[in-house]
């Protein structure tokens, strides 16, 4: 079945577009969620996940094999600096695409429950809200105004929070 | 840190899914303004920020303990804070823990940090929060505080076992003066240090400086026993040779402070622990200490501290510590001890230097800013000050955030004012937070405050000290913006911009024979600005401050003049989200939408309909026929003076603007809101429902009871606008 000369075991991931990805199973072990099932053995051959396509999974494989590829810190303790600056350059290389990617990716995410990108994305979005203004944080982020402070609410809120200020 | 786990996952095919995202985002949000800012977001954030919200410091004067609980029911870590220090002199009102302690003793089951500062605390308050929050508490630090005793202490002693962090700062007499006598604090009864020292195990931080806490035999029982966890020891004046044992013990030791009392004839055999990073002591003998010798390569913060007489020049330290990143000095060698910091301290982040006898100036300044071009915070004392210095400070310090200059000589200063200096700064540091300039009168000018308000506005605290002329510079740069636009007639329009620093601007229009001065102009604008959302309220030709002159019926001139303001904003990049006219400004920005179709909201208040409506009131009977005999009909005051003149002209155009097709004409996609009083006395509220009928998509509200100027119903009216813009200003 697999083409690759490694031989090691493969898993296959099928997108909500119907798209497959055939992946080394050590790099689907990055998800706590994938993880569980297979340990669960609940996994058939294809793992359909019907929430995510495959622009988001691809970007999520991208992800996932670098992590895998690199030493984990509780395998060596003294894992070399140049492999931690390695990966911290391609997380920063990662998170540079536009934000509705970014929210699919952290959602998709969630969902795998990989803790490292769910933080990553997290960071991410945490840093492109910074110094914004509630409307501006809700257009970032397309947030509907259906779920709005009355306001009363609000005006509570922001007298609340001023003297929460620092 | 953060975590995810109570969050919930993500369920496919919710429509909200920015909302969900930023469910998870919030716990990484550590910027209290940011987290302030998402709060408003939605009314789920609210409630996501409230229940993850870890650390909050409140100013007691401004809440309550139930208030806080309700809004933050799983705080972490507390800061309270009485009075800016510098307000509490001014009366004896203090502020009492109790109520706090109450609360904390009965909710806040997550409490594991709790900081006081310039309250008064209770023994009784101490042992309340000990008993019940005491097993949990792993930093307590109290500053400026006054009213507890020995037995107060014994109880946090007695019951805090897992204390990481325990800091008494500031609570001296000195200190607590304004508190009252009454409320001196008295520690000297060493029980509770021997009940601390033998119930810690895992003590990191133990800061009691200027307690009087020095019993060398609790002291080392405490680093004995919190031997491994023991980091930070700041003691009062206890001689390091009685220490030695308490040194040996803790061999995690990065930091200690104390009042030295020994000649180093005592110390044979001294030795501080090997992680030693940080010293702090009272009349360091610089040269004779080889103790510390064998450190200084290793350390990153010195704090040298003088009493009485006895300055020193400390240059030759500062060449044997090339990894300092904080010093604090009080070297007497002036400018050539600055080039020394200079020359071999490249990794200063903080410097304060408080030489009294040995007072630095600009030249001593620009060495140090060319050469420390990593300070963060620099405060320092000047015999002599020049804008070059200053200058230099915003050009090479770019990451400096915190900025003290205080110039002590009065006389002989020859660069004054320092404007341009401040300016050029202030241009150059552009994180610069806090800004404190002592100088004396003639140091700053209005002009220099008004770039301070102009060019200060990422400060957020400002300490001015005997500087300028009166608050009208400092006033200038914090007020609206005057904007001078032109109208199509070369007639200058005055307007002010209440800037929010926000793209989209929502314009206000006046009535007739208003200004933009108007109290419910001037009122929407703020309410605007305090959303966050610019707002320009301008004067229509002839009216106010813009120039040309004053007339009846222009209604397409006031339109161009709206037109002439709309294209100046949009040049300057900004997006006109909204128009706003009351009466007959109300017909201008109907008439407006009806021709330009570039504005998405409008608000139509209390605009007139039936133009051939309320014309007599004002001119009298027959008003047609006497304007076409004279071709004009003068309006005159009360006081018999010409108000204004009324051209037949002017009278048809009125007469001839037709409302009904100029509602029909506003685009589908532009959202107007009409708003009118149920009691207008002037234009009917029939006229509000006649444009409801016809503008394509309108929104009504009648205000029940409101007049015309709505004056017993600007709240509602505000309110009703606010929330329109909010909910549409960004859907288009």
């Amino acid at each position: 079945m697999s083409t690759s000369s490694s031989s090691s075991k493969k898993i296959v991931l099928k997108s909500a577009d119907n798209e497959t990805f055939e992946i080394d199973e050590i790099v689907a072990l990055e998800s706590q969620a994938i993880k569980n099932m297979i340990e669960d053995e609940c996994a058939d051959n294809v793992i359909p996940l019907g929430n995510i396509d495959s622009k988001t999974l691809s970007k999520i494989i991208e992800y996932c094999k670098k992590h895998a590829e690199s030493p984990k810190k509780d395998d060596n303790a003294d894992i070399d600096e140049k492999a931690v600056e390695d990966l911290k350059s391609f997380d920063a290389e990662f998170a540079k695409v536009d934000m509705p990617l970014i929210q699919d990716i952290l959602m998709a995410a969630n969902f795998l429950n990989i803790d490292n990108l769910i933080g990553l994305m997290c960071r991410t979005i945490a840093d492109r809200i910074k110094g914004k203004t509630p409307e501006e944080i809700r257009k970032i982020l397309n947030i509907n105004k259906n779920d709005l402070l009355s306001p009363e609410q609000e005006a509570k809120a922001r007298e609340e929070n001023s003297w929460a200020f620092d | 840190m953060a975590s995810t786990k109570n969050t919930p996952k993500h369920k496919p095919g919710k429509a909200n899914v920015g909302e969900e995202v930023l469910d998870l985002v919030i716990p990484y949000i550590q910027c209290i303004e940011d987290r302030n800012s998402v709060s408003l977001v939605s009314r789920n954030c609210y409630e996501i920020d409230g229940i993850t919200r870890k650390w909050v410091t409140v100013h007691t004067i401004y809440s309550n303990p139930s208030r806080l609980r309700r809004r933050f029911p799983f705080i972490e870590s507390l800061t309270l804070k009485s009075f800016p220090s510098d307000f509490s002199h001014r009366d004896n009102y203090v502020i009492q823990i109790t109520p706090w302690i109450e609360q904390l003793a009965l909710e806040f089951r997550c409490l594991k940090e709790l900081r006081v500062c310039g309250l008064v605390v209770h023994d009784a308050d101490l042992e309340t929060l000990a008993r019940t929050r005491g097993k949990d508490l792993r930093s307590l630090r109290i500053s400026k505080c006054g009213g507890f005793s020995s037995d107060g202490l014994m109880h946090v002693s007695k019951y805090c076992s897992q204390l990481k962090t325990f800091c008494l700062k500031y609570c001296n007499q000195l200190r607590t003066f304004c508190l009252g006598y009454e409320y001196w604090i008295n520690v000297q009864d060493g029980t509770w240090l021997h009940q601390l020292a033998l119930n810690s195990t895992v003590l990191e931080k133990f800061h009691f400086k200027d307690s009087g806490v020095s019993d060398a035999v609790a002291l080392t029982l405490l680093a004995k026993n919190c031997c491994n966890s023991l980091i930070s020891f700041e003691i009062g004046a206890c001689c390091l040779s009685n220490l030695g044992d308490a040194f040996r013990c803790a061999v995690r030791l990065e930091h200690f402070c104390g009042d030295n009392c020994d000649d180093e004839s005592d110390l044979v055999g001294f030795q501080f622990p090997p992680n030693m990073r940080s010293l702090s002591i009272k009349d360091f003998p610089v040269p004779r200490y080889s103790i510390v010798l064998p450190f200084l390569n290793q350390i990153k913060k010195l704090k040298l501290v003088s009493s009485g007489l006895r300055y020193k020049c400390q240059c030759s330290l500062f060449k044997r510590c090339p990894n300092l990143e904080v010093l604090y000095t009080e070297d007497v060698c002036g400018d050539s001890g600055l080039q020394d910091i200079g020359k071999y301290c490249k990794k200063l982040h903080k410097l304060t230097h408080n030489g009294n006898h040995g007072l630095v100036t600009h030249v001593g300044l620009i060495a140090l800013a060319k050469r420390c071009t990593k300070l963060e915070c620099l405060k320092v004392r000047l015999r002599d000050i020049s804008n070059e210095a200053i200058k230099c400070v915003g050009t090479h310090l770019k990451n400096l955030r915190k900025f003290r200059v205080n110039l002590v000589e009065k006389d002989g200063i020859t660069d004054l004012p320092l404007d341009n200096g401040i300016r050029a700064m202030l241009m150059g540091c552009r994180k610069l937070e806090t800004l404190d300039i002592r100088l004396w009168h003639g140091g700053l000018t209005d002009v220099g405050l008004d770039y301070i308000g102009k060019y200060g506005r990422n400060l957020r605290f400002l300490s001015l000290t005997r500087i300028g002329k009166s608050d009208a510079g400092l006033v200038k740069g914090t007020e609206q913006q005057k904007i001078i636009i032109q109208n199509k007639s070369g007639e200058k329009l005055v307007g002010l911009l209440h800037e929010t620093g926000s793209k989209e601007i929502v314009i206000l229009c006046h009535g007739f024979q208003g200004t933009k001065e108007y109290s419910m102009m001037v009122e929407l604008a703020v309410a605007l600005e305090n959303q966050g959302i610019s707002a320009f309220r301008f004067d229509f030709s002839g009216n106010g401050e813009s120039e040309g002159t004053f007339e009846f019926g222009n209604y397409r001139k006031e339109v161009s003049d709206l037109h002439a303001v709309v294209q100046h904003f949009t040049t300057a990049n900004r997006v006109i989200s909204a128009i706003l006219g009351h009466s007959k400004g109300g017909n201008v920005v109907v008439l407006y939408a009806s021709l330009h179709h570039d504005i998405p909201i409008v608000f139509n208040v209390s605009g007139r309909y039936k133009m051939d409506r309320g014309i007599e009131e004002r001119l009298g009977k027959d008003y047609l026929e006497r304007a076409k005999k004279d071709g004009f009909i003068d309006i005159k005051s009360k006081t018999g003076e010409l108000s204004f003149r009324v051209t037949e002209e002017s009278l048809l155009e009125r007469l001839n603007t037709n409302m009904h097709e100029a509602g029909l004409n506003i685009d589908q996609d532009c959202k107007v809101l009409t708003i009118h009083g149920s009691e207008d006395e002037i234009i009917p509220v029939e006229d509000g429902l006649e444009f409801a009928k016809i503008i394509p998509n309108n929104k009504l509200h009648i205000v029940e009871g409101a007049d015309h100027c709505y004056n017993k119903h600007r709240e509602e009216l505000v309110s009703t606008v606010l929330a329109f813009i909010k909910e549409n200003l960004h859907r288009v």
